[in-house]
């Protein structure tokens, strides 16, 4: 199931690498291999990608609290929530009790989830890029992947519409498992720089 | 804890998400069996079906799935043999995330052929396309790690050379 926002997103999400690759290849001609070189693409893609962060944030705050208090919208006549494939809401007041505060549990760990990931870009952009505060950073998101899997899992089966893919849940793991590694990586790097 | 310590609880690990990679590997491989024999099969057997495009255009699905199960699990084989993001372990990973990509557009574009002829065309919504945003993300996630992955390493491979 794809909603607009989502479409947009993804759109968002090519055209943002495709710039990205341009910009590479532009850099690419003039500045060889240097580690400068690779540090100023690391933070120009940061650059990039909190961009994108903060107007997924724009727009994704201002859709959220739309359906929540009726906002005018762009283009259409209402906000619209799609918790599974028959169960399209267009205000709060028609949901049920439970399914409204999983929604409300459910956008304020996306939302938290965001400000970790920009969290992330910011430390990438100044160069910080293996210590335990980006491990903590991926690690958080791993876990959310999975815990909004449980929350979407929930509100299906409170609505008895049941239409989940297991993706989320290995790729949260998979993530977890790199954050491990990187973590273990850096401990390792510590470890070495400690040795005499 | 001591640095050996560490590999062998990553190449632990990586032993068993190896393994369970190569059962995905098995059921994948026997998805794509199956349809291709399912799709070459049923019209000969069953003359009277109408003929139905859907058999064959599903077979590049689990082709593709298969590709990148295989991805994976050469990755997390590179890493159960203790080569930890090298030049070689981070292509599997970024090869991974190509096929996932690929998968993902060919399903956006298997379920606008699949769906009925619409009868009326202001009842088209992007609601009706089933494939999940999930695919995406975790391949865009998969390669922003590898990309990630091979400019650190390449990164230190610099500082270790400077002198």
């Amino acid at each position: 199931m794809i909603s607009t926002t989502e479409l947009i997103s993804i759109l968002v999400l090519i055209v943002t690498y495709i710039a990205f690759r341009f910009v590479r290849k532009g850099a690419g001609g003039q500045t060889a291999k240097s580690r400068q070189a690779r540090l100023l693409r690391i933070k120009n893609a940061s650059f990039i990608f909190s961009v994108c962060l903060w107007l997924s944030f724009l727009l994704g705050g201002y859709w959220f609290l739309g359906f929540l208090f009726g906002w005018p919208t762009f283009g259409h006549d209402i906000f619209r929530m799609v918790v599974s494939h028959n169960h399209v809401y267009s205000s709060p007041s028609e949901m049920p009790s439970a399914i409204f505060w999983l929604v409300v549990v459910k956008q304020s760990l996306a939302f938290f989830a965001g400000a970790m990931l920009l969290r992330l870009f910011w430390l990438y952009g100044n160069g910080i890029l293996f210590t335990a505060k980006n491990v903590n950073c991926i690690r958080f998101l791993g876990y959310w992947l999975i815990i909004d899997w449980f929350i979407d899992y929930q509100m299906q089966s409170l609505l008895r519409d049941m239409d989940l893919s297991t993706t989320s849940i290995f790729l949260g793991l998979f993530i977890i498992f790199f954050a491990w590694i990187m973590d273990e990586g850096r401990k390792i790097q510590e470890e070495q720089e400690l040795t005499v | 804890m001591k640095n050996f310590q560490n590999k062998a609880k990553i190449i632990k690990v990586s032993k068993i998400l190896r393994n369970i990679a190569f059962a995905g590997l098995v059921v994948s491989g026997i998805l794509m069996s199956i349809s291709l024999i399912a799709a070459v099969l049923t019209p000969l057997l069953l003359k009277k079906l109408p003929s139905d495009t859907t058999q064959f255009s599903i077979i590049p699905i689990f082709i593709f799935i298969f590709v990148t199960n295989l991805k994976i699990f050469r990755f997390l084989d590179r890493l159960k043999n203790g080569c930890f993001f090298d030049a070689q372990t981070v292509g599997y990973l970024n090869a991974a995330a190509n096929w996932w990509l690929a998968l993902w557009i060919y399903e956006v574009v298997f379920y606008i052929l699949m769906q009925q002829p619409w009868n009326n065309p202001h009842d088209f919504s992007l609601y009706h396309f089933p494939p999940d945003v999930g695919g995406l993300f975790a391949a865009l996630t998969l390669k922003f790690v590898a990309w990630f992955f091979r400019e650190a390493q390449e990164l230190q491979e610099e500082q270790e050379l400077t002198v």
